[in-house]
């Protein structure tokens, strides 16, 4: 019994609490005032640091140059410090930009953030001279938009920020910096509008990326996985997105978001599971329009994991339910096929799957070529040497299409991957399987919870007047309160209280 | 805490892996019966698929199935006929479920099919067993074959390639239009075991290269009495109440209008049932008040329709017509001691639950009074006037 | 944060609890019960689960939202009570797993005859496990989830209009019916479950609106059931709901739509989703009792026990009949309890007031 009981229940793992990254001695070393022989020392062998020296007017400075801006780095150091006599140094580097650093900690992250580190008569300075290469803001590659706006995040999150910025012109946007990665000190911003997100939703998710250990973090897709409340659910608890409407209306919800260095991703928390079948293209459309999309995603979402499944599950155990006029039909494509319903589909499906990842990780244009021959060639193949019946291709290819639909990627990801639970369930028990299969997917998903509020709002608990918002596109007069899964200080949308 | 979801996720696969094999019907292994036949074969007639010339001992049953089979070589479907000697309905299943390499399936059954000599014997026997069978559908048709059910699945009928979907289409055409009632499974056992109704059920027969309606079975139980022709199901459907569609051919001829004919068109209406407790022996009256409309598509007459009063005429001597006809097909039906109408069901509904058990229904019923009063509406004499 | 539940989540809880298989043959039991119209005892039914709710609402009012067992150990002492949970314990936890039981082989009627029916109820078992140990909050969120997942199938009533005649229900009122007292109790355990909120005192949120709910809960059913077999009275003649052992199911499979029919399996299947909560419910609230007899057990641990004693008890009746005998006497025992309870409590509360007041 005990040892079912354990089996059942995964022993937490221990976690190491020492971290290595950072033996004692660096910490010590790193608390030491900066000198050159020190920073020198800390930097060893990085041969793109970049050491310029004048003895004549005791200046050295340490600087990675592919950080640096030409015309940043002209303006605060080529040119201050071109012809200029030694006795005016200390009024020069008093000047605000130059920062004293302190201990060889903020010298150290000031070079690798791209600053000049100078040091005049055992003194260190810090001087901005970033500007690092980005990328130019373009559409986001997997969150297109027909009508809207089409600028998407980029990499640099201080370009990213200034996206958000322009969006909400506002005081109360506030940013917290954080930094993440005991190894990449990635920097990670946390921003809330003052007075619509609720505080203790704040704290968490600052206290949540205070706490990750990690040595690198990539993306904030990866951040997600660190920080949310169930990391092992297959459902995405924060909602990511690229575009930038999308952020700002999730921020005048009263949610959070968190903006990484070096990621397009950013995400909104707290999310519901209903959520991530909005598009901001909704708010765009008339709303009857708007609706109807989003009820059409709804409609997607049910076809993706019920087809197949479904298909298995009536022509392995309920033969009954076909209708007359398909019976014959569906025998027939059925007749030459020598595998059981079950592998069949199986078989499909993850022909299927192959092909929409091999069209993934191609170029466009081998992608299409993909495609071509993935969908006509094996499709067509396949039926005609008897391997599966068309009734088949065509559930499998409606569901993969459904899936599609939905406008996360990451949602879309976990959708096709449950729809094998059921897909096998249907393959065993049928009807019952099905109907099993959904009643664990809804109990698991009523286990979740996103920053502490149900995964399942608004539908448990249940709130009404955010259906207005979540299954249909309702007009904008009707929408007149924020989401309640923010539990937002502020309800009303139209006015925010002083 | 989801890892152990994962985990209880394989236990309830790796369960169902170990279950369910033993019950799975894979559709194209399996035969479904279309439809199924059952014909009585007297003492002392050779039968077909018993062993020729052997002349059958006992009375016994002979069971036919029509199945629509798919050849997994060429994946053309062609029917397959399959017919047994039993002396019971079950007998015959296991019988005809040695002949096929499929495994026969009831439920996608249609039709079932009783000839009349089985169906005067009663047929609840059969009825019961589709009832207990969970894949039997509600909506299996029960149909009563003048001829034999053997025949008629057996032959081949040019226009047709499929007997079985034939039988059932042509049943939905006719129930459409009001030439047969609609008689399910579902509905047959209602008013089976309804106390204020008798069942019917659609009578169809070979015709040379055709199968035709015609006419409508009488159940007294579940024994055929008696039947009702097919010029003259629509008489019935008007007294059965509400209907919805048909076409019927009027001769004026006994309302002293010689060689005056209409054919009356896109009927609809309906009849109403009021019960009367009267003193005396016959208890009861019943008037039942049809009323009909529909459009005129022919008339061989020499009124003018261009007319109102002409037309109200003809209105006059077509309901006299259907009244007459309706009067005498009621009278006929409590001749035989049918309540096929659903008298009873009003009468019911006007007494109380105490005088309700204590008369003898057939009784009463046979011996009611019951009048027809049909009212006729022309709408229109169709786009051309005379 | 300790989440509590509010009186929607009450309510439906409530109707999900008491909406189990049962409804499969209500018709069919009133119909024996009170023979013509018997569908309309079923309004007066949910009148009586209303008057019995009204005696929990007279607790819930005297414990001022102390938890019952709290109120029990007060007055007949730890050791005092643990008779009587041993008695809810083993009430409550059979007719929970009874209640998967019957579901399996009903159905099982259906499609699966060959499969081992025990292997069919382990997986229930397990699928309420796994909502078991999420706590009673979760259990209330799925359950919303579940009831939006099935209201919609209310509608599909409107396909027996065209079918449904007035004439068939006839004007006699409850004459026919045969046992009408045993057929009647039969139906009223269709309306159990209201009274497992007795437990729900403590997970209350609002104070006002709780017994609001449940009785809101109690009405929906009620309406529900009563649309349900005042439908199939109208649909079936008398004669033929007596014979049908669920006519629900044989309406279900007369549905037929144009690109699917016969579609009671599956339709069945989702009153799985009611059926789990009932299940859940009242295996709940016997490991909440056992949790007092053993408070220092983990109550998951406790749930898992008590899943696997009644998983062995749940093999004695190996037949439909035999698991609708037993259902019947727990059912019995169950209204027994549903009324004698709250009226203990309720003396026991008063009592309890006067002691208090004695000393004051």
């Amino acid at each position: 019994m005990s040892l079912l009981a354990k089996w059942l229940r995964p022993g937490k793992d221990n976690k190491n609490a020492t971290h290595d990254a950072e033996s004692i001695e660096q910490q010590a070393l790193l608390e030491q005032y900066p000198t050159l022989k020190i920073m020198q020392d800390l930097f060893a062998d990085c041969a793109d640091l970049i050491h310029w020296s004048w003895p004549e007017s005791q200046l050295d400075m340490l600087y990675f140059s592919h950080l640096a801006g030409n015309e940043e780095f002209a303006r605060e150091i080529s040119e201050p410090f071109r012809s200029i006599a030694p006795d005016e140094m200390e009024e020069v580097l008093s000047r605000s930009q130059y920062k004293p650093a302190l201990d060889c900690r903020s010298a150290s992250k000031g070079i690798l953030d791209g600053n000049v580190c100078l040091f005049h008569k055992g003194s260190a300075y810090l001087v901005s001279v970033s500007l690092p290469e980005t990328r130019s803001i373009s559409q986001s590659e997997t969150e297109t938009s027909i009508n809207g706006p089409h600028d998407g995040f980029v990499e640099s999150v201080l370009i990213n920020l200034s996206l958000i910025r322009r969006r909400i012109r506002s005081t109360r946007l506030k940013a917290l910096k954080l930094q993440v990665g005991e190894v990449s000190k990635t920097d990670v911003y946390l921003l809330y509008i003052d007075g619509l997100a609720n505080a203790e939703n704040v704290q968490e998710m600052k206290k949540r990326i205070e706490l990750v250990e990690i040595d690198v973090v990539h993306d904030g897709n990866m951040l997600v996985q660190l920080i949310d409340d169930h990391p092992n659910s297959v459902f995405p608890l924060f909602q990511t997105t690229e575009r930038t409407d999308a952020i700002a209306s999730k921020l005048a919800g009263g949610k959070i978001v968190v903006v990484m260095d070096g990621s397009p991703s950013a995400f909104s928390a707290p999310s519901s599971f209903f959520e991530f079948f909005a598009s901001s293209d909704d708010y765009y459309q008339r709303w009857a329009i708007g609706t109807m999309t989003r009820m059409l995603r709804f409609i997607a979402f049910v076809i993706t994991i019920s087809f197949t499944a479904l298909y298995v599950s009536v022509t392995t155990f309920h033969y009954e339910m076909i209708p007359e006029d398909l019976l014959i039909t569906i025998t027939q494509s059925r007749s030459r096929v020598p595998f059981p319903p079950l592998y069949e589909a199986l078989l499909m499906e993850i022909t299927i799957e192959l092909l929409r990842e091999a069209g993934a990780r191609l170029p466009t244009k081998i992608g299409q070529t993909i495609g071509i021959v993935g969908g006509i060639v094996i499709g067509q193949a396949a039926v005609q040497a008897g391997l599966t019946s068309n009734i088949l291709i065509i559930a499998v290819a409606s569901s993969a299409i459904a899936s599609f639909v939905i406008p996360s990627y990451v949602m879309s990801a976990s959708i096709r991957l449950i729809r094998f639970g059921l897909l096998l369930m249907a393959g065993l028990l049928g009807n019952f399987g099905i109907v099993m299969a959904i009643a664990i997917i809804f109990i698991h998903l009523s286990g979740l919870t996103s920053l502490k509020s149900s995964y399942l709002t608004p539908v448990a608990p249940i709130n009404l007047k955010d259906w207005l918002d979540i299954f249909i596109r309702a007009p904008f007069s009707w929408i007149q309160e924020r989401p309640s899964q923010t539990r937002t200080p502020n309800k009303r949308k139209t006015r925010i209280k002083q | 805490m989801h890892n152990r979801l994962v985990r209880v996720a394989m236990i309830v696969i790796l369960l169902g892996v170990l279950a369910g094999c033993g019950d799975q019907r894979i559709l194209e292994k399996q035969g479904f019966i279309y439809s199924i036949g059952y014909d009585w074969l007297a003492k002392g007639k050779s039968a077909e698929g018993s062993v020729p010339g052997n002349k059958v001992k006992k009375d016994q049953l002979s069971v036919t199935v029509w199945l629509p089979v798919v050849s997994a070589e060429s994946g053309r479907q062609h029917p397959l006929i399959l017919q047994t000697v039993a002396s019971t309905g079950k007998e015959g299943r296991f019988r005809l479920a040695k002949q096929t390499e499929l495994s026969l399936a009831s439920g996608q059954m249609r039709t079932a099919l009783f000839n009349l000599q089985l169906a005067s014997r009663g047929i609840m026997p059969y009825l019961d067993g589709f009832m207990r069978d969970p894949a039997v559908s509600q909506r299996l048709k029960i149909v009563v074959v003048d001829g034999t059910a053997n025949e008629m699945l057996k032959k081949e009928y040019p226009s047709h390639m499929n007997t079985g979907p034939y039988i059932d289409h042509l049943l939905e055409k006719e129930v459409m239009n009001n030439r047969v009632p609609e008689s399910t499974l579902y509905s047959f056992m209602r008013d089976y075991m309804d106390d204020g109704v008798d069942s019917v059920a659609p009578i169809i027969k070979q015709q040379g290269t055709h199968i035709e309606a015609s006419g409508i079975a009488l159940f007294d139980g579940d024994r055929y009495i008696s039947r009702i022709d097919s010029d003259q199901t629509l008489i019935f459907a008007f007294l059965k109440g509400s209907f919805k569609y048909g076409e019927i051919n009027i001769d004026l001829a006994d309302q002293e209008r010689k060689g005056e004919k209409a054919m009356f068109s896109s009927l609809a209406g309906n009849s109403k049932v009021k019960i009367k407790t009267l003193p005396g022996e016959r208890l009861y009256r019943a008037d039942i008040s049809i009323k009909i409309h529909g459009i005129l598509l022919e008339y061989l007459g020499d009124l003018q329709l261009n007319m109102e009063s002409d037309k109200e005429r003809l209105e006059k001597a077509i309901a006299a017509h259907i009244n007459n006809e309706a009067e005498s097909m009621v009278k006929e039906l409590q001749k035989l001691g049918v309540d096929s109408i659903g008298i009873g069901k009003h009468v019911r509904n006007s007494l109380s639950y105490k005088e309700w058990k204590n008369i003898d229904w057939k009784a009463v019923y046979s011996n009611m009074d019951i009048r027809c009063n049909t009212k006729v509406t022309i709408q229109s004499v169709g786009k051309f006037e005379k | 944060m300790k989440e509590k539940l509010y009186p929607v989540h009450i309510a439906i809880l409530v109707y999900m609890i008491q909406t189990g298989v049962v409804v499969f043959s209500l018709p069919r039991i009133m119909a024996e019960a009170f023979g013509y119209n018997g569908w309309l005892m079923v309004p007066v039914f949910t009148l009586i689960a209303a008057l019995n709710i009204g005696l929990i609402a007279v607790v819930y009012r005297l414990s001022q939202g102390r938890s019952v067992f709290e109120i029990l150990e007060r007055s007949l002492t730890k050791i005092g009570a643990y008779p009587l949970y041993l008695v809810l314990i083993v009430v409550w936890s059979l007719l929970g797993c009874m209640v998967a039981k019957h579901y399996v082989y009903i159905f099982q009627t259906m499609a699966f005859p060959t499969m081992h029916p025990m292997l069919f109820k382990l997986l229930i078992d397990i699928v309420a496990f796994l909502l078991l140990i999420k706590g009673v909050y979760n259990i209330s969120k799925a359950t919303m989830s579940f009831f939006v997942l099935t209201a919609w199938m209310g509608l599909l009533l409107l396909f027996f209009v065209p079918d449904f005649e007035f004439a068939r229900l006839t004007p006699f009122l409850l004459k026919g019916g045969t046992e009408t007292i045993r057929g009647g109790l039969n139906g009223y355990t269709a309306f159990l479950g209201y009274e497992l909120t007795l437990l729900l005192f403590p997970y209350v949120n609002t104070k006002k609106g709780f017994i609001k709910a449940v009785h809101a809960g109690n009405l929906l059913t009620g309406v529900l059931y009563t649309l349900y077999a005042f439908v199939a009275f109208g649909f079936y003649s008398l004669g033929q709901l007596t014979a049908f052992r669920f006519p629900m199911l044989d309406m279900l499979s007369y549905i037929r739509l144009p690109f699917v029919e016969r579609i009671e399996t599956l339709f069945f299947g989702f009153f799985f989703f009611t059926v789990l909560i009932t299940i859940v419910m009242y295996i709940w609230a016997s490991t909440e009792a056992l949790n007092r007899m053993f408070p220092k057990a983990e109550s998951k641990l406790l749930a898992a026990v008590l899943l696997i004693v009644i998983y062995g008890v749940s093999w004695l009746p190996d037949t439909l009949s035999k698991v609708e005998i037993w259902l019947k006497w727990l059912g019995y025992g169950q209204v027994i309890i549903a009324i004698g309870l709250p009226v203990f409590l309720i003396l026991i509360l008063l009592i309890l007031r006067r002691k208090e007041q004695g000393h004051a």
